[in-house]
């Protein structure tokens, strides 16, 4: 158990290292060592981390910083506790945000994402609990120069151009030079009406400004929450396509939605939070492919679920729609193919499936559906 | 402070788009015009002097013998000490008669809401002028409107951040709160002493423009008053105008509304002229009616000034820990509150 803990730690903190051809191999590794040797996996794995934090923190002393503080997560929250009266809208929330990702706060409404996001701001005071932004606890104000955030929608001065916001925004902030407008309106898609007043803009044109606010001097953190809110299809594959971009280059990207198929496509990792508390957090990939199973028609249904359900490989067995459902990937299929013909049952038709998030989401949240 | 100073600048960048500003500005200049103007047309014609004063009020004496007659005297000129048309024709006792009257009429004060023509001469003349528009801004009766002003614009400027939920924007960048309040702060001082700056330039322009239209005896363009008294009032009346700009603040960051925000910072003047009322009702008490937020104001601003030196000292200080109370007051409240979206107020 502590075994399992820890590997989902290390696939959030080092989703990167995970992902990729290389990856799904080392995934593959650890999770067959886990199902055998619990305890020599965790000795390893604690090797394994403390290895690649030295390593990281000597290339980072030999970058003298730039880009790239230390090994440690970009945002790290620790029993982030907010209560409101009686109403806890956030629970002993403990996570971390690895560097260079782009992360999914994911939760229906109410779960308590937007305060997390505000308490990571500074706009909320949390009750208990502390949090780093950069590693450092301390001189939020200086961090905070460092990150571009929207909090539940874009707010601007509705009396002010989507130009002359961004101009004010980038003065006050410091952030870039006044040329850099042009660019930022023209990334978002906003070249041809950034010279008209932000109250004329549509719920979709808001939410583009939003994104030029949040690159606004090229921030290493981006904190985004509901960002393809009001858009139209087009919209939201585009704002999809471009967090997706800038977590390649490099920036780190949190991103709050209750948009399941929007995180699945945009984010490497992702924390699942109802009525305020962390039910689970982990790689998307990981949790798709835990998701994943086979459908099998056999010649004896009843006693292939009996066997299966015995073996400690497979988590999950049951019977739908007159089919066996195992919870298990394709690559398995020989070998639950193997032992049940052991015990002379054989398979008759197979067909796999694809792990859904949403399916995931409403299996830990309890919820009955969400979008 | 570099920072916070960078802070004003682009405060003003946005604050200048506004429309509320440019109103409370041209309602302040107007007002202060009414003073220069309604001086002029006094000067000029007996009546608005007279309408000025509380009405056509005249005082007579009349007598039998010889023979009966009787003569009377306007207020306009009793307190310009003119004579009466008909004045040299009656006989001398009666005359001295009447100029005794006179003597009496005056030391009950009789006409004393009627102002003689030098006063309303240095009501539009240079440097006077500027003193009396700055003035008239920080004591306009029934209400103080400079006070009422600064409060509804302080209460404007805040009060739209929470409305339209960009406060968040604004501090989820890493601006510090005190310094955005701070930012704010200065930023009301600057605009209020600009506006007294406004205020001045207006009044040069109508005092000029009165000299280039007047054909009498009404004066030159720049010989009534002192230019030092322009430059303590305008202080003075910026300083006066701290507490107000503080108490805007406070109420709308209290309530998180512009709405409310006004509502309180302005209600509370008639809160304030019902405790005064009352507390002069009572002779101890009386002296600290003179110490009340509006009531120190007043007293402050007036010109000519009424105080004593040791109650200047009073008055100043107590203005400054209005000013120190409400601010630490409004900064407080600010750090503790979560800031929450648009309230759309």
């Amino acid at each position: 158990m502590i075994s399992e803990r820890l590997y989902r730690t290390l696939l959030v903190a080092y989703p990167r290292e995970f992902r990729g051809e290389y990856g799904e191999l080392m995934v593959q590794f650890f999770r067959d060592r886990m199902r055998c040797d619990g305890g020599g996996v965790r000795t390893w794995f604690v090797w394994m981390h403390m290895i690649y934090d030295l390593a990281l923190s000597a290339f980072s002393e030999h970058l003298g910083g730039h880009g790239m503080t230390n090994g440690r997560p970009v945002i790290e929250t620790e029993t982030l506790t907010k209560i409101y009266g009686s109403i806890i809208a956030v629970d002993d929330l403990s996570m971390s945000v690895p560097r260079g990702h782009a992360f999914g706060l994911l939760g229906p409404n109410g779960s308590g994402k937007t305060t997390t996001m505000g308490m990571l701001l500074g706009l909320v005071q949390p009750t208990s609990g502390s949090f780093s932004l950069f590693g450092s606890t301390d001189g939020l104000e200086e961090s905070l120069r460092r990150v571009g955030a929207i909090v539940e929608y874009p707010s601007f001065y509705p009396y002010l151009t989507g130009r002359e916001n961004l101009r004010y925004f980038q003065g006050i902030f410091q952030r870039g030079e006044p040329e850099d407008i042009d660019g930022l309106l023209e990334k978002v898609g906003l070249a041809e009406s950034g010279d008209r007043r932000f109250s004329t803009y549509s719920l979709g044109m808001k939410q583009r400004l939003g994104l030029a606010f949040v690159l606004l001097g090229d921030p290493e953190l981006l904190l985004l929450d509901e960002p393809t809110n009001g858009m139209d299809p087009a919209g939201m594959a585009e704002v999809r396509h471009l967090i997706r971009q800038l977590a390649d280059d490099g920036r780190t990207v949190l991103v709050a939605s209750h948009l399941l198929n929007e995180v699945e496509q945009m984010c490497d990792s992702v924390v699942i939070m109802s009525n305020g508390n962390l039910i689970a957090q982990g790689s998307v990939s990981d949790i798709l492919r835990s998701d994943e199973h086979v459908r099998l028609k056999t010649t004896d249904d009843e006693k292939a679920v009996t066997i299966l359900s015995a073996l400690d490989w497979i988590s999950e067995v049951r019977m739908e729609d007159g089919e066996v459902v195992v919870s298990s990937t394709r690559d398995e299929l020989a070998e639950i193919s193997t032992v049940l013909g052991r015990a002379e049952v054989y398979v008759i038709e197979t067909s796999s499936g694809p792990g859904s998030l949403e399916k995931y989401f409403l299996e830990v949240t309890g919820e009955e559906g969400n979008e | 402070m570099q920072h916070t100073l960078r802070l004003t600048k682009w405060e003003w960048f946005k604050v200048r788009r506004l429309q509320m500003p440019w109103i409370l500005l041209v309602i302040a200049v107007l007002v202060s015009q009414l003073g220069i103007w309604v001086n002029y047309l006094a000067f000029n014609n007996d009546d608005v002097n007279m309408l000025m004063g509380g009405g056509f009020v005249s005082y007579s004496v009349s007598w039998e013998e010889p023979t009966p007659g009787s003569i009377e005297i306007t207020c306009s000129d009793f307190v310009n000490d003119r004579m009466p048309p008909g004045f040299d024709q009656i006989p001398e006792d009666r005359r001295a008669e009447f100029l005794k009257e006179m003597d009496a009429w005056r030391a009950e004060g009789v006409c004393d809401g009627f102002a003689d023509r030098e006063q309303l001469r240095r009501g539009f003349t240079l440097p006077n002028s500027i003193t009396q528009s700055i003035a008239i801004i920080s004591s306009f009766r029934p209400i103080a409107i400079g006070p009422i002003l600064i409060m509804i614009l302080a209460a404007s400027i805040i009060g739209s951040e929470y409305g339209y939920g960009t406060l968040r924007t604004v501090l989820a960048g890493g601006i510090g709160r005190w310094k955005f309040l701070f930012a704010k702060l200065l930023l009301l001082v600057r605009m209020s002493s600009d506006a007294l700056v406004i205020i001045a330039l207006v009044a040069v322009a109508s005092s000029l423009a009165i000299a280039l239209i007047s054909t009498d005896e009404s004066g030159g363009i720049a010989n009534s008053g002192k230019w030092s008294e322009v430059v303590l009032i305008f202080l003075k009346t910026v300083y006066g105008l701290l507490p107000f700009i503080g108490l805007g603040i406070f109420a709308t960051v209290l309530t998180t509304s512009r709405g409310v925000g006004i509502t309180l910072s302005v209600g509370y003047f008639i809160v304030e002229s019902i405790l005064a009322t009352l507390l002069r009702l009572n002779d101890t008490l009386a002296d600290v009616a003179d110490y009340l937020l509006i009531q120190a104001f007043l007293s402050w601003t007036t010109v000519p000034s009424e105080l004593d030196s040791s109650e200047t000292l009073g008055v100043f200080f107590a203005i400054l820990g209005y000013t120190v109370i409400l601010v630490a007051a409004t900064a407080w409240v600010f750090k503790q509150r979560d800031i929450t979206g648009a309230v759309g107020d």
